[in-house]
């Protein structure tokens, strides 16, 4: 049973993927000109000017010239048949060279910033559910709804500011300029770590934010159920009560959503990233949609639909595993 | 036996806290031996003492057989400098080729210091080579430096020109068109050895530019960036088993390799002639380097090896608030890019003594803070009618009010000006300069009656000669020389005056595409070329297409089949400059140019607004040997041309 459910799920993801690769190459490609757009705009903002000439020989080279379809199948090819997602332009690179060298960090980052949002929001939100419309409650809901509402990039560059003035960072990246390119050490982890927590706070306040409400929702759902009276009359203490039974039930939904996870581990949080230079993944993302460079963002955006497929997957699995009325529900 | 493994773990863990090259050590791990000796011997000798440890060692020659036989003698802008060091500064993002400029700019000939975009070769100094030209511009010889040697220690000869001549230029899969500046009267250059240390360019015509040509970035200097017993082993006319590295390399073909190899930014491998060779590539991890190239060719007046700085270290930075923060921080050493922008410069200015910098003036080499180019070529015959009519452009012009855009975006600096070139140029034109550039509504109103346009609609806005109102849509640059703030105040000023300006604003990349298909209405421009009339001249006459008022005539003067034929005043120009690139004479050459600027006064092809203020770089105040001021802007590869293996930093 389960492996048909299984073997059925794996084959609607290749239509699925074969769709997504197509319309993201054409969405990246619709926009007018292309990368030696990028080029030119750049030397001539120098004064600098390359005769259209040569233009024509480069967009050839580059085999700009041919119809979006040619250059979609050559893509497309190379990964399925050689495992090759061609070159990057921006970073006259393989594409797979450009991701992977970030990929670490990049993990690394996400791991964190989850491991942050849930060590922060599921006893908050455990909290502000068993103490409802208590005054930790409203300061909680008060904080995680001014995590929601401001923009990441504001509160990003706000910490960048107090860093640089208060605790004399320097601005900017994962780590301090002596320490980018030295080996692993102490000292390197150490740096790490102090530069780390901006991009961790900012990115999981949002994610705070929210799944503090989900918890508490939950729970709140669950509190009021005759199980918990049933525990509470056999005098069951609260604490233990409360963990062991309405906990498990309320986080079932944030396990079930682990899936979804998978993508934002390598897509990291583009702006975030962006304005304060980390050396991540989603700079490179959002470089190569703003200068065409459509091998490394076509190949971004497929291993980005790759995974959330994949994560899907998962998830329904878990699901599936955990809740029998999932497998048997569809007959 | 626990007790003991337990032991042996420590005393594994003391020795390698000992040699202090641990994972424990909190100090930043380079990967270098630090026991680098400093020799003191070599503190004040005529090398660097990392290379003097390297000779000393063994792995390297002595300095003396190291330079050529005569170096080249740099003059330091203030005194002579210290070794060690870096420069410190950032790129913005891995592709950003333009930062490594001031590293790269080692070609056969160089710009003096004090540029002022004469005309003439006094300009043209000696770099790699000392040149001879003959009496009409048509023969140019190069001698070459005997005994220069590339990074790696081989020479630089005649043959590293030639391979690039006969390999790279004449190769037609690697050079589809031979580009206009190495072609004169429809030929390509012929190239011819002499000797191993002589090379002539021989040209079918005279050609004006040439030299200039020659010491420019990404035009001449290429020529003596091909090192040939390197490159070789990459063509197919050298090595018939390049198949083998092309797979090996996992590129497309033997063409993908060969400018992956050539790409000195990105390949780490190729030798080269300049004082920093890049040892860590932009396009891997966030910083990139270049360090000392120990066969670097030029010396102080007390022959002392350049460079001064050990090393040119690069930040890659996404963003240009970092790159802004990082300087107001004291962490750039030197640097003008991203900074120049919005209102950056009071934040920059009043952060000097906390970050401990000081700020150099960049001469712009722009005689316009922002040209509005309407398309006279445009598909519409309506709108292109209208802007055709020049009362129309005329009655725009007096319609701006000049110093109120000066005063409030610019804060006040610069001076109402048409598209002149600049007043301390030879090349000023008077009425170039100054026509219409009054503040005058009801002059302005007069001149749009007399185009014709006299009807209004409701809101006052005058009906186009197909009874539609008049509407312009300017694209703006959104990233630089804020030109959307100077594009709100138009709006006001033409309402003024019934017309309806609406702003685009745009990305640089949309703004080219949209140029190149000839799909706008008007566009700013920068006023490039303020300085180097003759090197950028396309906002005086459209040869090229950033001269977007008349982007297909440019195409047409270009040869493209879809370009169109110009009106005869435009014609005239091409004539005067086709002649003016075939003139070798300095004097000739302004001649022929006052009278394209002639035209270009009379045809009024765009509207400017006001000179621009200057640049300005960051300067750490521990750098030295850097001037006040110095030019900047294309084709000057500031600060390059001040020779910036002779900047050092005390301690």
């Amino acid at each position: 049973m389960m492996t048909q459910f299984v073997i059925r799920r794996v084959l609607y993801m290749i239509p699925t993927l074969i769709a997504v690769s197509i319309v993201t190459f054409l969405v990246i490609q619709a926009p007018p000109g292309d990368y030696l757009t990028t080029v030119v705009a750049r030397l001539e903002a120098e004064g600098q000017y390359v005769d259209r000439g040569q233009l024509d020989a480069l967009r050839e080279r580059y085999g700009l010239d041919e119809s979006v379809w040619v250059q979609y199948w050559r893509w497309i090819t190379g990964i399925v048949l050689h495992g090759d997602f061609g070159q990057s332009l921006v970073y006259s690179a393989p594409v797979s060279d450009v991701i992977q060298e970030r990929l670490g960090l990049t993990i690394l980052l996400s791991v964190t910033t989850l491991a942050f949002v849930w060590a922060v929001a599921i006893p908050i939100g455990m909290y502000s559910a068993v103490r409802r419309y208590s005054v930790g409650d409203y300061a909680a809901t008060f904080v995680g709804f001014i995590g929601l509402a401001i923009p990441n990039f504001l509160i990003a560059l706000i910490l960048l500011y107090v860093s640089y003035r208060y605790l004399g960072q320097s601005v900017g990246g994962l780590f301090s300029p002596e320490f980018v390119d030295a080996r692993w050490n102490l000292g390197k982890v150490l740096d790490l770590l102090a530069h780390l927590w901006i991009p961790v706070v900012i990115i999981g306040t949002a994610g705070t934010a929210g799944m503090i409400r989900v918890v508490r929702a939950n729970l709140l759902d669950e509190l009021n159920r005759p199980y918990v009276v049933t525990a509470r009359a056999k005098g069951l203490p609260e604490r233990r009560l409360l963990i062991k039974y309405p906990s498990r039930i309320a986080a079932s939904p944030i396990v079930s959503t682990v899936g979804w996870l998978l993508p934002s581990l390598i897509s990291a949080e583009i702006i975030v990233s962006v304005v304060l230079s980390l050396p991540t993944t989603g700079p490179v993302m959002l470089r190569a949609l703003e200068s065409q460079d459509m091998y490394l963002a076509g190949s971004f955006l497929l291993v980005l639909s790759v995974l959330t497929v994949v994560g899907t997957l998962i998830s329904d699995i878990l699901l599936a595993r955990l809740d029998p009325r999932i497998r048997y529900g569809r007959r | 036996m626990p007790h003991r493994r337990r032991t042996w773990a420590l005393a594994a863990l003391s020795a390698v806290v000992l040699t202090g090259c641990s994972f424990f050590s909190t100090d930043a791990d380079t990967g270098e031996d630090d026991d680098t000796p400093a020799s003191d011997t070599a503190a004040g000798g005529p090398e660097a003492p990392t290379l003097a440890a390297q000779v000393e060692a063994g792995t390297l020659p002595p300095v003396e057989e190291r330079l050529p036989d005569e170096p080249l003698v740099v003059e330091p802008v203030e005194e002579i400098g210290t070794y060690g060091g870096e420069w410190r500064t950032y790129m913005m993002g891995p592709d950003d080729d333009n930062a490594m400029n001031p590293i790269g700019y080692e070609g056969l000939v160089r710009w003096a210091r004090e540029y002022t975009g004469a005309s003439g070769t006094d300009e043209i100094l000696p770099n790699l080579a000392d040149y001879e030209v003959n009496e009409d511009g048509s023969s140019y010889t190069f001698h070459l430096r005997p005994g220069t040697r590339w990074s790696d220690g081989e020479p630089f000869t005649a043959d590293d020109i030639m391979f690039w001549y006969e390999s790279v230029l004449m190769n037609e899969t690697l050079t589809p068109s031979v580009p206009g500046w190495l072609t004169a009267g429809g030929e390509p250059v012929t190239v011819t050895k002499v000797d191993d240390h002589t090379v002539r360019f021989d040209f079918a015509a005279p050609k004006a530019f040439f030299l200039h040509d020659m010491a420019t970035l990404d035009r001449g200097v290429q020529v003596a960036e091909h090192p040939r017993h390197y490159l070789e082993q990459f063509h197919p006319d050298h090595n018939p088993d390049v198949e083998a590295l092309v797979a090996e390399s996992g590129l497309g073909d033997w063409v993908a390799l060969f400018e992956n190899r050539v790409d000195w930014r990105r390949n780490v491998d190729i030798p080269r002639l300049a004082p920093w060779v890049v040892t860590d590539p932009p396009n891997d991890g966030t910083t990139a380097t270049a360090e000392r190239n120990p066969y670097y060719w030029k010396v102080d007046p007390d022959g002392k090896q350049l460079p001064y700085l050990d090393q040119v270290s690069y930040s890659i930075v996404e963003d240009a608030e970092v790159a802004l923060l990082r300087a107001i921080d004291g962490e750039v050493d030197l640097e003008h890019r991203g900074l120049n922008q919005g209102d950056n410069y009071p934040l920059v200015s009043e952060n000097q003594e906390a970050g401990d910098y000081r700020l150099m003036t960049y001469d712009y080499d722009s005689m316009n803070i922002a040209t509005v180019q309407l398309n006279l070529t445009h598909p519409d015959p309506v709108k292109r009618e209208i802007y055709n009519n020049k009362d129309f452009r005329i009655g725009l012009s007096y319609a701006i009010n000049r110093q109120e855009i000066i005063d409030l975006v610019y804060n006040g600096q610069g001076e109402p000006w048409q598209t002149s070139p600049l007043e301390s140029t030879p090349f000023y034109h008077e009425q170039l300069a100054t026509q219409y550039v009054e503040y005058d509504v009801d002059l302005a109103n007069q001149h749009l009656d007399q185009a014709g346009y006299t009807e209004r609609n409701a809101d006052g806005i005058r009906l186009g000669p197909d009874g539609q109102p008049i509407v312009v849509t300017i694209d703006a640059r959104i990233d630089v020389f804020n030109w959307t703030d100077v594009g709100e105040l138009l709006v006001d000023y033409w309402a003024a005056v019934g017309i309806e300006l609406r702003i685009n604003p745009v990305s640089d990349e949309v703004r080219t595409e949209r140029r190149d298909s000839n799909q706008f209405d008007a566009h700013f421009g920068s006023g490039l070329g303020g300085r180097a009339a003759l090197i950028v001249p396309w906002n005086y006459v459209p040869v090229a297409a950033p001269a977007a008022y008349g982007e297909m005539w440019a195409r047409w003067y270009e040869g493209y089949p879809d370009g169109e034929e110009p009106p005869a005043p435009v014609q005239e120009q091409y004539d005067l400059w086709r002649q003016l690139e075939a003139t070798f004479d300095a004097d000739q050459q302004e001649e022929l140019f006052k009278q394209i600027l002639d035209i270009a006064a009379e045809e009024f092809y765009q509207i400017g607004i006001a000179t621009p203020r200057q640049e300005f770089a960051v300067v750490k105040n521990s750098m030295h040997n850097l001037p006040e001021q110095m030019p900047s802007g294309s084709p000057y590869p500031n600060p390059a041309p001040y020779n910036p293996e002779q900047f050092f930093k005390s301690e």
